[in-house]
């Protein structure tokens, strides 16, 4: 179900009263959009004049195109176009232009069937400084080293794929994969991934791009691509097959998946700087075991050990009266908790494991598990910085 | 002006035309960019990535359709797509929603309201609960924000945030039957 924009049919004053929940809007913040707007359009002006010089042959080509189109027009209407055609079309950006017509550009041209949809991954390229476009991080620091994958994503019944603005639209995640590893590890979260969509001739075009993947290449990689772009849903379209560590779509996925093995030469592989990435991303938290997360602590909660079920249960029921006593939360929301604190309790049994998971700005939240069965994945908690402080075993 | 009037405009090249718009849709834009952006974001952050929309206007009015949907829509789409772009670039690793676990019938019940319900009777609605829970049901459907991010804002635990919303939803159908809204499933 597409979800509907809320804010666009609010009244003035009703966006007025939202306001207060933001930055401080006022007519010093337009003024500043419209300098920062006018100043981007004459840079781009100027940039773009050796631009057109460089891009000769594209052009030639779309006019030969276009010609076709005149006596063709179903042919051309099904013909996908170039990575290069697909870039110039999203806006230009002639570094990645290049990199794409370069000799370390991997042309793949292998297309994928899944709910009436045919997905196409073009191709493919990864090194340093290749886009016009820097990516950067929280503390702005560039990401320079990546990997771009162009898509593209049709549908099977000759139908138009909707363009951005209409209704009907819904986005693709496109995410990399590595082998032996879960979706809900590695995945376009986890490795700074995003897209650029574009909808040309009824045909959906992706430049995705993310850290340069490359370095996995020993491992085993793979491109995932499924409707819908939150974790959930990456969660519901994919899978790791434990036993060849290879990632699979999942058949009851209600969307388009598909995943694409990726033809990289393994020689690449850099597996010293391909830990450290992981470790920078996990720590020593070994997200290779599914966890489930159930309930969160508070940090008084650390100083909970070897919990037996009582005492971690009593320590909760004292949680629920703490909450009692306060006067902030109504009854309804206490009977709420305390049921929810039955379900987690249900679920534990001797031996089982309560993580409690520090989560760098998001506070606390614990995860069960057994170690002794099957685990199950429901959420993943890569935040940013996360990571097990404390282990209560329960016996 | 109609949209049709202010894309020829737009496709001469009249600068007047693209001021206009910034100052007709930079409110509405702001909110969009915020919702999504959270708190990870200056004003500066904002600033750029609501430029950035009207840049791309400008550079390629002509995808807009007037048939298709209004400038409005429009704007709000890119803006949305700009925002999320801005936010991972923002954030070096994405942060998930630990909510996820517990979405279902609560989910659904969102959904259905939502679905149900204009966005001016909605917001209504949501002004007839009591605070904090009404500030948290704002910030959850109006901005889409996690209920991590909620927790953050409002000084709560993320768990009383989530008890919060959910007896919020329950309480929202029950005023929109009792007040004409939503009828039964």
């Amino acid at each position: 179900m597409p979800k509907k924009d809320l804010l666009s049919e609010l009244s003035q004053e009703q966006l007025d009263e939202l306001l207060t929940y933001t930055h401080p809007f006022s007519q010093k913040n337009i003024d500043s959009i419209k300098n920062k707007t006018f100043k981007k359009i004459e840079e781009k002006t100027i940039m773009k004049k050796p631009f057109l010089k460089r891009s000769f042959g594209t052009v030639a080509a779309v006019f030969a195109a276009a010609l076709v189109v005149a006596t063709t027009t179903f042919a051309a209407m099904h013909l996908l176009r170039s990575p290069s055609e697909v870039i110039e079309i999203a806006g230009g950006n002639a570094a990645l232009t290049a990199a794409f017509e370069g000799s370390d550009a991997i042309n793949i041209n292998q297309t994928i069937t899944s709910n009436g949809q045919a997905i196409t991954l073009l191709a493919l390229v990864s090194g340093k400084d290749i886009s016009d476009h820097p990516i950067y991080n929280s503390t702005g620091e560039i990401l320079n080293d990546r990997t771009y994958a162009i898509l593209a994503i049709k549908n099977l019944d000759g139908s138009p794929m909707p363009s951005p603005m209409d209704a009907a639209y819904q986005p693709l995640a496109v995410s990399p994969f590595i082998n032996g590893k879960s979706p809900w590890v590695v995945n376009v979260f986890s490795m700074g991934g995003g897209t650029i969509s574009v909808v040309e001739d009824g045909i959906m075009y992706i430049i995705a791009d993310f850290t340069n993947i490359t370095k996995f290449a020993d491992r085993g990689i793979y491109l995932g691509v499924n409707t819908g772009i939150g974790m959930g849903n990456i969660i519901d379209a994919f899978t790791l097959d434990e036993e060849s560590g290879t990632i699979v779509t999942s058949a009851n996925f209600d969307g388009s998946s598909a995943v694409f093995a990726l033809p990289v030469d393994p020689s690449l592989a850099q597996p010293e700087r391909a830990s450290q990435f992981l470790y920078e991303l996990f720590g020593d938290t070994n997200f290779d075991q599914e966890q489930e997360i159930t309930i969160e602590f508070g940090p008084e909660n650390l100083s909970l050990y070897r919990a037996t079920y009582e005492s971690l249960n009593a320590w909760m029921m004292e949680q629920v009266e703490a909450r009692r006593a306060s006067g902030d939360y109504d009854e309804e929301s206490l009977e709420a908790f305390k049921q929810e604190q039955a379900g987690f309790f249900d679920a534990l049994r001797d031996g089982y494991y309560v993580y409690i998971i520090a989560l760098d700005d998001m506070g606390f939240a614990t995860a069960i598990a057994n170690p002794a069965l099957e685990y199950e994945i429901s959420v993943n908690t890569t935040i940013d910085g996360g990571r097990v402080l404390e282990t209560i075993i329960i016996n | 002006m109609t949209d049709e009037e202010l894309l020829k405009k737009l496709i001469k090249g009249e600068d007047d035309t693209l001021s206009h718009i910034i100052d007709d849709y930079s409110k509405l834009l702001w909110m969009v960019v915020s919702s999504i952006l959270n708190n990870s974001a200056t004003r500066e952050d904002i600033e750029e990535c609501i430029s950035d929309v009207f840049v791309q206007l400008w550079k390629n009015p002509k995808a807009f359709d007037p048939t298709k949907g209004s400038l409005k829509n429009f704007l709000v789409v890119i803006a949305k797509s700009k925002a999320l772009d801005a936010y991972r670039k923002l954030s070096k690793v994405k942060i998930v929603e630990l909510d996820c676990a517990i979405k279902s019938k609560d989910e659904d019940l969102l959904d259905y309201i939502i679905n149900k319900e204009t966005s001016q009777a909605l917001f209504a609605a949501i002004k007839s609960l009591a605070e904090p829970n009404r500030e948290i049901v704002l910030r959850r459907y109006f901005f889409e924000e996690k209920p991590a991010y909620i927790a953050q804002a409002t000084s709560l635990p993320v768990k009383e945030v989530e008890n919060r919303l959910y007896q919020s939803k329950l309480k929202l159908r029950k005023f929109l039957e009792i007040n004409g809204g939503i009828g039964h499933a």
